[in-house]
């Protein structure tokens, strides 16, 4: 017996050890930190609460370092002026792990225990809603992107609005317009039939009925409608019922795996819509690496490109492809412009007093490099929106024509 | 109502995620069958498969199903030393130390996938994990016709191993009475490692299937254990014949369910299915009631 114990207590403690271990590499891996330059003065601590890991991890990735590039900069320019005083900004980043009660228990962490004055949330309504609920509750300010705007605003509807949380983004209905407007515009021609898939997020119910909305205002037929669960793998059946409609356009929206999964059986199918538009999980690059050429010529909404006309855009996109030697994200500009946001609200509240904090990011009017940004009383502001098409690995604008953009690949190759 | 055509597709898709469902479950099936062991860790050793092989095509570009002649032993080498010296001294203690560990042991790999491989989502491609194939007006994904092939030759050959060969004899004779089977000269802690070590290859070529067929990334493991558990339970703990009814009845179910009624409910019609099973046969499919 005493042989046993000790076994099992050594074999247990050496592999909490190691999870222990990896676990914290992992976690300093995604932390973020003062950096780039001392104010000399005091520090504001700003929590990030992003996806490092699991299905959302792509997401995170680019979170982490738009949001270090932007205090980075601000802390080597000598600090924030907050009050008439230089402070450093130190960031506090806890990965949630794409799961909606870690990305809350981040936020009551990262106030209480971090000492952060304000919260930069999560990319997608499920972690997003779940960290600004947090903040909500902890009447601190709190701002995040990658959560389309009606998810979040319905989260608040029934009980007076958001107080302390903020959200930029994009609105359901011009998405759902551009990806059925695109193709009248660019004269591709199709029997004008399309078939809609959405996943069962808090996304799905909202672009569902707007993409079928927008497609018939423009003259499309629906002859196909479905919802399919958000983790699945398994697309036979759905891609039988895509052929079976004969529809030319195909719409669907979901997260990365799913489209690598759906892309390569609706391949192997020997399916091939005229157009393919895979809406929010197609944008991550890792998308394009791992369908490689099948993920040529599919289309997306896009709210962010480097060649986007905004001050900084390509500067920010270079600078990233030169640190990382990856393509940017569309998530880049956004998350970027986030950190930017929260820093001036605090300066101009002169203090971390959460009201005036608040009041300041109520009062944001300006462009950034994602666009302008200005929040209306639901505490949201829609991004600017374009049709982007993956052609040899980048994702380019098609959409509208025009400077910067790129004649689109159709049919689907 | 679905069409005819509809209809087939979805039978011969599912038998084809059936046989992949079975792979991924026969190493579950195999541990829990002789060991009476829970393994936790099964779904990262079928995501840890996946890497092996997208590691071994990215460095020597070897075809992702050859490269099962290496993922596989190096995977089941890697096991053994688990079972042999990290759960076997804590089995007879009780359920709950070894399923701690196995625990343990997906914890630690989860977090060193996303070390080594950062949380991108990956996929192997060959050419026939695109391929098809036309019989009348239905299509049919080669990839599939694969999984399936796979399903049946491996549990197949298992069934041989268990059934027909001296290592088999040893293996039952060690799962119906350790005791009994270890005074008759069979080395029991051995045997129970080289079982873990077989269950883990299989959940590696699992692994293999399934980054060709779909995706994979860190955490994907868990979807796999639980399917692997309901296939298992489906047809009845420790029967391999059960195993691979299981995963085919269980894909075929989801696969012409979610024609009838939609994709949103593919998941919720499997499980229906396997807990009116269980409500009719407790001990699954194949399964037999265990002595009082």
């Amino acid at each position: 017996m005493r042989r046993f114990k000790h076994t099992f207590a050594v074999g247990l403690a050496v592999l909490l050890l190691l999870s222990v271990m990896l676990g914290g590499a992992v976690l300093a891996a995604g932390c973020g930190s003062d950096s780039g330059g001392d104010s000399g003065g005091g520090e504001i601590v700003i929590g990030v609460d992003a996806s490092m890991s699991g299905p959302l991890a792509g997401f995170g990735a680019y979170e982490k370092w738009a949001i270090e590039k932007a205090v980075a900069e601000v802390n080597a320019a000598g600090g924030l002026d907050v009050g008439g005083e230089k402070m450093t900004v130190k960031t506090v980043l806890l990965d949630n792990k794409s799961d909606p009660n870690v990305a809350s228990s981040n936020v009551d962490t990262l106030i209480n225990k971090e000492g952060a004055v304000a919260i930069l949330g999560p990319i997608v309504p499920t972690v997003g809603n779940a960290a600004a609920l947090s903040a909500e509750k902890n009447g601190i300010p709190y701002l995040e992107t990658g959560n389309p705007i009606e998810p979040f605003v319905a989260v608040k509807a029934d009980s007076g609005g958001w107080k302390y949380a903020f959200n930029f983004f994009v609105l359901a209905p011009p998405v759902a317009e551009n990806a059925y407007k695109f193709p009248v515009d660019l004269d591709m021609k199709t029997n004008m039939k399309t078939f809609i898939s959405v996943d069962n997020s808090p996304d799905g119910p909202v672009f569902g009925p707007a993409a079928k909305a927008a497609a018939e205002a423009n003259g499309w037929e629906v002859v196909g409608m479905e919802t399919h669960p958000g983790a699945q793998t398994e697309f036979n059946s759905l891609i039988s019922k895509m052929k079976e409609s004969g529809a030319d356009y195909v719409y669907v929206l979901g997260d990365t795996p799913t489209f690598i999964a759906l892309r390569k059986q609706m391949d192997a199918a020997g399916y091939e819509p005229k157009i393919l538009y895979f809406q929010r999980g197609a944008q991550l690059q890792e998308f394009a690496d791992a369908a490689g050429d099948l993920a040529n010529g599919i289309t997306l909404e896009a709210y962010w490109l480097p060649t986007m006309p905004y001050p900084g855009a390509s500067e920010l996109g270079a600078a990233y492809e030169a640190d990382t030697g990856k393509k940017a994200g569309q998530i880049l500009g956004p998350e970027y412009a986030a950190a930017q946001i929260m820093m001036q609200a605090i300066s101009k509240a002169g203090g971390t007093e959460p009201q005036a904090i608040v009041d300041a990011l109520a009062a944001t009017d300006d462009t950034f490099v994602c666009g302008p940004v200005k929040f209306d009383e639901n505490h949201t502001s829609a991004l600017n929106l374009v049709v982007a098409q993956w052609q040899d690995g980048t994702s380019q604008q098609i959409w509208p024509e025009g400077e910067g953009a790129f004649p689109a690949i159709f049919p689907m190759p | 109502m679905p069409s005819s055509n509809e209809l087939i597709t979805a039978i011969l898709s599912g038998l084809g995620i059936g046989g992949l469902f079975a792979v991924a479950a026969l190493g579950l099936s195999l541990v829990f069958g002789v060991m009476r062991l829970i393994n936790l860790a099964h779904g990262e050793l079928i995501v840890l498969g996946a890497y092996l092989a997208f590691s071994l095509t990215q460095w020597i570009g070897i075809d992702p199903l050859v490269s099962i002649l290496i993922v596989a032993p190096v995977v089941a080498l890697l096991a053994y030393p688990v079972q042999r010296w990290g759960l076997t001294p804590v089995m007879s203690k009780g359920a709950e130390a070894p399923l701690l560990i196995t625990f343990g042991v997906s914890v630690v790999l989860q977090n060193l996938f996303i070390l080594v491989y950062t949380p991108d989502v990956r996929s192997l491609s060959a050419s026939y994990s695109q391929a098809n194939f036309s019989i009348g007006s239905v299509t049919i994904p080669v990839i599939y016709v694969i999984t399936l092939a796979a399903g049946i030759v491996l549990l197949y050959a298992t069934h041989l191993v268990v059934t027909r060969t001296g290592f088999g004899r040893q293996l039952r004779a060690g799962s119906e009475d350790p005791a009994a089977a270890g005074m008759m000269g069979v080395n029991v802690k051995s045997m129970y490692a080289w079982t873990f070590a077989i269950a883990a290859g299989s959940a590696a070529i699992a692994g293999i299937l399934v980054a060709l067929a779909f995706s994979f990334a860190p955490a994907a493991g868990t979807a796999y254990l639980i399917t692997g558990f309901a296939v298992v339970v489906l047809g009845g703990i420790g029967s391999i014949k059960g195993t691979l009814i299981g995963g085919l009845a269980l894909g075929v179910i989801e696969s012409i369910g979610a024609t009838f009624v939609g994709d949103g409910w593919r998941v919720f019609i499997g499980c229906v299915v396997v807990l009116l099973v269980l409500t009719i046969r407790p001990q699954g499919l194949f399964g037999t009631v265990e002595g009082n």
